[in-house]
């Protein structure tokens, strides 16, 4: 299999990391499609040093958020209500469910851009040890983040 | 409200576009359009234009014979070379940079690092630079306007003081939109960067 073949393949199995990600960071449709744009050219072009240490959705997730962080925020996200993100979510789910699903998006949304990657690594199941080497920051500064969150995302989700 | 199995659940749906980008693959030869890369194009923009000024200089260097004036554009030159030299190097290293190797934190503060330091051998240098090169001008405009050599012009009555006020004046409107330059093509970008660096700090 050739290099892009496989950059592909990689990227088509992995790319709800692209999809959820972007949806916490994007303000309108124009802005996602720009940063759909960014992550894959910068993943296609750090891909050749890719080479299978880590998994593959740990290295995406890494040059996601280092495109994602280092972007200038063309405006600043709606911080009440739902957006249209949210709205076009999981439309399958049941109705309950899809309500729940686009509340924890909202209030994830409302969150600072750092304090929304920390919370998607630790819901997508990465520990603070890893959280922390992915943010660069210390174990402890991981911890101490990760608890302000979930208070902050817990009170919020009450007043949704 | 288990938040693990909600986040789980997300999908997003983006109408196709991250498929149709996949499936016809332009993003692999396209130049793209996010902030890093307008960045990279104006630091490009940047050296292309410090390029056009040099050679401007180099011009004028060949039609004057004052040595005031010579000696002024010998500067100026040597500014242009160390700009477009660390320029360059800015230029490499944010192309070298594709966010995969380094931690979040450490990739903005490499970013944030070098456009700082930039910034700051500038203006270092740039303190030394703008007088001469606004006393420069001001000589060749005269010995230009009154069509005489430089020797005979510099001693009319309140030529030194016209010149010192020029020196002033030109000097701080150079800072002035040296400031205004940076802060167009990179400064609103590099506070951005450092903002998102403080959150990250901050526990």
């Amino acid at each position: 299999m050739n290099n892009e073949a496989q950059f592909m393949e990689l990227i088509g199995q992995h790319r709800g990391i692209i999809l959820k990600l972007t949806g916490l960071y994007a303000t309108d449709a124009e802005d996602l499609a720009d940063m759909y744009q960014d992550i894959l050219m910068q993943a296609w072009k750090a891909f050749p040093s890719y080479r299978g240490e880590a998994k593959f959705s740990t290295w995406l997730y890494r040059v996601c958020l280092n495109t994602l962080l280092s972007a200038r925020r063309k405006k600043q996200l709606p911080v009440t209500g739902l957006d249209h993100h949210s709205e076009s979510l999981s439309a399958s789910a049941p109705a309950n469910r899809s309500e729940e699903i686009q509340r924890l998006h909202t209030a994830i949304r409302t969150l600072s851009p750092t304090d929304r990657a920390i919370i998607s690594l630790h819901l997508d199941g990465y520990d603070n040890g890893e959280i922390a080497t992915l943010m660069g920051i210390s174990n402890n500064n991981a911890g101490v983040k990760l608890h302000r969150i979930k208070n902050q995302l817990a009170s919020m989700l009450k007043n949704l | 409200m288990n938040l693990e199995q909600l986040w789980h659940d997300i999908e997003g749906n983006d109408d196709g576009k991250l498929e149709g980008m996949l499936q016809q693959k332009f993003f692999l030869h396209s130049s793209h359009q996010r902030p890093l890369a307008k960045l990279k194009k104006n630091t490009v923009t940047s050296l292309w234009l410090g390029v056009a000024v040099t050679i401007l200089y180099l011009a004028l260097l060949g039609v004057t014979h004052e040595w005031l004036v010579r000696f002024a554009l010998v500067v100026l030159i040597g500014y242009n070379s160390f700009i477009l030299w660390s320029g360059y190097g800015l230029h490499k290293l944010l192309n070298a940079n594709h966010g995969d190797a380094l931690p979040v934190l450490s990739h903005l503060r490499q970013i944030a690092a070098a456009f700082a330091r930039w910034r700051k051998w500038q203006n270092q240098v740039a303190f030394f630079v703008y007088p001469v090169a606004a006393a420069g001008g001001f000589l060749f405009g005269i010995t230009l306007g009154a069509g005489l050599p430089l020797d005979e012009v510099l001693w009319r009555p309140g030529i030194v003081w016209w010149l010192l006020g020029s020196v002033l004046v030109m000097s701080a409107l150079g800072y002035l939109l040296g400031r205004w330059w940076y802060k167009l093509a990179f400064g609103r970008y590099a506070a951005q960067i450092e903002e998102t660096i403080r959150e990250l700090e901050e526990g």
